[in-house]
């Protein structure tokens, strides 16, 4: 089941996507919102796998919204200005939908997201609240997440890397990301899940993990910031 | 462009229905067949936020229209700029999204220009969808149609 939230300040897109979405078994609308505000309380309290984000609503924004996620689920971007497609892609989103949106542009984006849903159960990683098992040479190796250092993202694959050394996995980051549940992780770029407590040092965009520099993206910066203690 | 419709996707759920609904040639036909296909009660449910969104927020927009108000004009006409297209007035969407355009310039086009003939159309097509409406509700209280 793909648990998904429609936030959009008019009423007709939302009650569109609820048609749309009972047309696919796998797809259970949580809830819809009217604005960005409601939508960002309820996502600090209720994990989802789907967002359908309206861009240009009152109050907050789409982006801003976006800004404000402490964790990303898959997002489609719902808007009536193609202008915002090149900002909506800085943040990774799955698709970029222009109003009024057709049943089979919505399933295209929905083909997606059920695609990169399916990955994730591939990856063979189970984790819990401290470790995490990689499946690597044919065994699954235990990996606390106190020594994974970040995960990086290759193609098809993850890069795990840690104090031990480096496991590749088959998966999208995205979808990782959804499944880590200690806290000290924090995705940086839509490349790069870091943990926090191996970070040496933070400059401008980019941060360095044992000798390995990696990019902090403008979406993620505002939130890796507000995650750090700085004096 | 919707390419496939509801209609398809419901064929199992809505065969039983024999009866045929006919929208009002004076609305986008084709996009109204192909966007709620035989699931008329979602065609009802859009029809009738329409009424009770929409036109509350046209009255809104000519106020905003009259004062200048470019901002509040372009937000308000990027918002509802697409209802028109849900209940098959693209020509109406179209000036939306003209509209917006002006406002968007702020005042390098005199919106009073423009807000007589928006008006005018609006009233005229206005009529159609409560006529449909009211067709809608009539047709889907009569037959079991929808999802």
């Amino acid at each position: 089941m793909i648990r998904t939230v429609v936030v959009d300040d008019n009423p007709m897109e939302v009650l569109a996507l609820e048609e749309y979405c009972k047309n696919n078994e796998e797809l259970v609308i949580n809830s819809t919102f009217n604005d960005g505000k409601s939508a960002l309380e309820y996502l600090k309290i209720e994990r989802i796998d789907l967002l359908f984000l309206d861009i240009e609503m009152p109050g907050m924004s789409g982006l801003e919204l976006m800004n404000q996620l402490v964790y990303f689920p898959q997002i489609i971007i719902t808007t009536g200005n193609r202008e915002y497609a090149f900002d909506a892609f800085e943040y990774d989103v799955v698709d970029f939908l222009t109003k009024p949106i057709g049943l089979a542009r919505f399933n295209k984006a929905i083909d997606k997201v059920l695609s990169n849903h399916q990955k994730l159960n591939e990856v063979a990683i189970s984790s819990s609240a401290t470790e995490l098992y990689v499946k690597s040479d044919g065994k699954f190796v235990r990996l606390p997440y106190s020594e994974v250092l970040y995960f990086e993202n290759v193609g098809d694959y993850i890069k795990v890397i840690s104090d031990r050394g480096m496991h590749i996995i088959y998966g999208a980051l995205k979808s990782l990301a959804e499944k880590l549940t200690y806290p000290r992780f924090l995705k940086v770029h839509r490349s790069y899940i870091v943990n926090l407590d191996k970070i040496v040092d933070i400059e401008d965009n980019s941060l360095v993990i044992g000798k390995k520099v990696i990019p902090i993206s403008r979406a993620h910066k505002p939130i890796i910031m507000n995650s750090i203690n700085i004096i | 462009m919707v390419t496939q419709t509801l209609s398809e996707v419901n064929s199992n759920n809505s065969s039983q229905n024999s009866a045929k609904y006919t929208f009002n040639e004076n609305l986008n036909v084709e996009f109204l067949n192909k966007t709620y296909g035989e699931n008329l009660s979602f065609c009802e449910k859009m029809f009738g936020i329409f009424l009770s969104t929409t036109d509350a927020d046209m009255i809104t927009l000519m106020e905003y229209i009259q004062h200048n108000n470019y901002e509040a004009v372009r937000a308000l006409s990027h918002k509802i700029k697409n209802n028109f297209t849900w209940v098959g007035l693209p020509k109406l969407s179209k000036m939306m999204y003209d509209l917006e355009n002006m406002a968007r310039k702020q005042g390098s086009l005199n919106l009073n220009f423009n807000i007589t003939h928006l008006q005018k159309s609006y009233s005229e097509s206005l009529k159609y969808v409560k006529n449909e409406y009211e067709n809608l509700r009539v047709f889907t209280s009569q037959n079991n149609t929808g999802i």
